[in-house]
């Protein structure tokens, strides 16, 4: 079953568009089939059920409830290796 | 495909060498070349200074520090992106981590209608950021067509 990860991003949809299909690719091309979706920080009082996985370009409440990795090195390729990692271990625990 | 260069090809979009004493200044003079140009609203700079203060878009990339400015599509017209190159680095908070400050050389201001019609435009954009040798050309460019072949040019890697 895929995992289902969030991308979120301060406003609009600029950012998260930017590094969504990256995280994509890269989460496929490790062999781990992912459902992406994008939203914005302001929309996540409504929680983020049923997803594994948050990838955020914004500081995320921790109420969320969801881990949360840094989407910074998607966008700029600094420490990707290391978000990665931290991305597979979050999603397959 | 040319979509991000094209977006940068409107007179005036790309400023060069600017000597800013801070980062408002930054988006102030690049929100006046997409407000020129009719591309936003006069509400933009006033928006895109906002925006960038609460959610801030400074990146340090594997070259030389970026900004990403950008503001709601209410205050955007037609789509375009504002290319300004500074002679010296300037602070800007850095995106996620606004503790943090990354010094800028290329702030791409960007006025775009909805994210889903310029799919391919952010996606080459996402592209450039993590290429330090298309970046620092662009950053070195000595004239705006050197700009918009910097950025119409894909990267060599996959």
């Amino acid at each position: 079953m895929a995992k289902r990860v969030l991308i979120v991003c301060g406003t609009g949809v600029a950012t998260s568009t930017m590094i969504a299909d990256k995280v994509r690719r890269h989460l496929e091309q490790r062999g781990i089939d992912v459902k992406v979706d994008q939203t914005k920080v302001s929309e996540l009082h409504r929680g983020a059920q049923g997803y594994d996985l948050i990838v955020a370009t914004t500081q995320v409440p921790a109420s969320v409830g969801v881990p949360v990795v840094k989407g910074m090195p998607f966008l700029t390729g600094v420490g990707l290796d290391a978000a990665l990692a931290e991305v597979e271990q979050k999603l397959m625990t | 495909m040319d979509d991000l260069a094209t977006l940068v090809s409107g007179p005036g979009l790309v400023l060069l060498d600017l000597d800013a004493e801070d980062w408002q200044a930054v988006l102030e003079a690049g929100a006046e070349r997409l407000r020129a140009g009719g591309y936003v609203t006069d509400g933009y700079a006033a928006a895109v200074v906002a925006r960038e203060r609460e959610f801030p878009t400074g990146l340090q990339t594997a070259g030389v520090g970026v900004a990403l400015p950008h503001a709601d599509p209410e205050h955007v017209r037609s789509a375009a992106i504002a290319v300004v190159t500074l002679r010296r680095p300037v602070r800007f908070a850095v995106m996620g981590d606004p503790s943090e400050q990354v010094g800028v050389g290329v702030a791409f201001l960007l006025a775009l209608a909805d994210a889903h019609s310029q799919l391919r435009a952010l996606r080459l954009l996402a592209e450039l950021v993590s290429d330090a040798g298309r970046l620092q050309r662009i950053a070195q460019a000595r004239t705006p067509a050197d700009v918009v072949a910097a950025l119409g040019r894909q990267s060599e890697h996959a």
